[in-house]
């Protein structure tokens, strides 16, 4: 379907050279040392994002993104300076978007009739704490009910400056999964009427979905006690 | 207003705040005490409400702020959170296959199309789509249709409750039962089965289970 894709599954055959490693991880569930009784020591994985694609994309994925590209041209947007690059994995379209083009890009990818992507199904955080530069994602998943078609736009950010346009203009029901999104990941979507916690109380310090965010040994307040996480309560070594 | 921003008991009267307004209903957390205070300080007949989590039509999951002017909602805030349980963070240090004992806890109604969502995406991040045995394909959507059945019952069930018909709910939760023992033939429970994994199943259909089924 695409270049350098042969199975079934849109899979690429191999790990491609060119793909993007951004981090090297050994072992499992964050053990080191002779403490480690998983059995998942001595495994050692690649962190890799997919490579961009080169046309042809394959299907409607060429379509959507010539479609894309002339929208942006007559909006006044450069469309490569907006998209970053379009990727094709698992048989699915990406567009990697600079975060100052984002606005852009989805009022096109809305009102453009060819695209009419209409729905918003959510945006999700992905924190890759090793990536420098572009530590924190936003991931858009958008619906065209027209024309039956799912893209995906990715959005990145520095840990030191997380801040990403809100779309809550462009499609409403944005709203509370920016609101998600900001309260797991930290993520700030300049333009959102109240950019609020969501699900974690509003008083909680910290994005708990953040990498670096423990699993336990937190404690937690409720009714004004507090209770100590279990493994400060008691010491089992 | 209050000094704990924890603390959910609503309706109640702070000493400090017994004044002309009238009686103040303390809706604590965030900026909700600030919108109590304000509605108490333009004496209106605008109250601000908390509805949940402990009422229940919300069973526990859901918190209304409500802004009421006479009979007439005007405003409601939602508190939402009352069901993350942090699935995400803890799948983080878990393998694959034990991430399924948690999707099968993300919803009591329907829980094997949680777990085959959940398992179709990991195959799909893996590309093993085409190795699961088809078999095992077909028992899931066997599951995944009872499971609906016994979901919808409950719909239609608590649909009938809310309007006053409890006939209704008792037909719907006995009719539930029947697919409840049929799942539970086959998996072992009646919820929280953990019985579809990534690329296939725990285990085949045991003797006599399709007849059960028929």
């Amino acid at each position: 379907m695409t270049d350098g894709v042969s199975d079934p599954n849109g899979l690429p055959a191999t790990l491609s050279p060119s793909a993007d490693v951004i981090n090297t991880r050994r072992g499992m569930f964050g053990s080191h040392g002779s403490g480690d009784t998983s059995g998942y020591g001595g495994l050692v994985r690649s962190v890799a994002l997919p490579p961009p694609s080169g046309r042809p994309y394959g299907g409607w994925f060429d379509e959507v993104a010539d479609a894309l590209a002339s929208a942006l041209d007559a909006a006044g947007t450069d469309p490569d300076a907006a998209i970053d690059n379009v990727v094709v994995d698992r048989n699915e379209l990406s567009f990697v978007i600079r975060r100052e083009h984002l606005l852009a890009v989805c009022s096109a990818l809305r009102d453009q009739p060819d695209l009419r992507f209409e729905m918003f199904s959510g945006v999700s955080g992905v924190h890759y704490p090793e990536d420098a530069g572009r530590e924190l994602r936003a991931v858009y998943h958008l619906l065209s009910i027209t024309h039956n078609r799912r893209v995906r736009l990715e959005v990145s950010a520095p840990d030191a400056d997380p801040h990403i346009p809100s779309v809550v203009g462009i499609y409403p029901s944005a709203d509370w999964h920016e609101r998600e999104t900001w309260d797991f990941f930290g993520l700030i979507f300049d333009g959102h009427p109240a950019l609020t916690r969501i699900e974690m109380p509003d008083d909680w310090p910290g994005h708990p979905q953040r990498k670096d965010y423990p699993l336990g040994g937190i404690p937690v307040e409720y009714k004004g006690a507090t209770i100590p996480p279990p493994d400060t309560r008691r010491s089992y070594s | 207003m209050s000094e704990s921003t924890i603390d959910a008991d609503a309706g109640i009267t702070p000493p400090d705040s017994a004044s002309a307004e009238g009686r103040v209903f303390t809706a604590s957390g965030g900026d909700w005490a600030d919108i109590a205070e304000e509605a108490a300080s333009l004496g209106e007949e605008r109250i601000v409400v908390n509805m949940g989590p402990q009422h229940p039509s919300t069973h526990g999951v859901l918190r209304l702020i409500l802004e009421i002017d006479g009979e007439t909602v005007t405003e409601a805030r939602c508190g939402i959170g009352y069901l993350h349980t942090g699935i995400e963070k803890s799948m983080e240090f878990r393998t694959w296959t034990q991430g399924v004992t948690f999707c099968t806890r993300m919803d009591y109604l329907t829980p094997l199309h949680n777990e085959a969502a959940y398992c179709l995406a990991v195959e799909k991040l893996l590309g093993i789509t085409d190795d699961v045995p088809e078999r095992a394909s077909i028992i899931r959507v066997l599951l995944m249709e009872l499971n609906r059945l016994s979901s919808h019952l409950v719909a239609l069930a608590t649909g009938g409750m809310e309007i006053g018909a409890l006939t209704v709910m008792t037909v719907g939760f006995r009719e539930r039962e029947v697919v409840l023992h049929l799942l539970e033939q086959i998996t072992g429970l009646r919820m929280n089965h953990a019985f579809i994994r990534p690329g296939g199943l725990v285990q085949d259909l045991p003797p006599g289970a399709i007849d059960s089924v028929r």
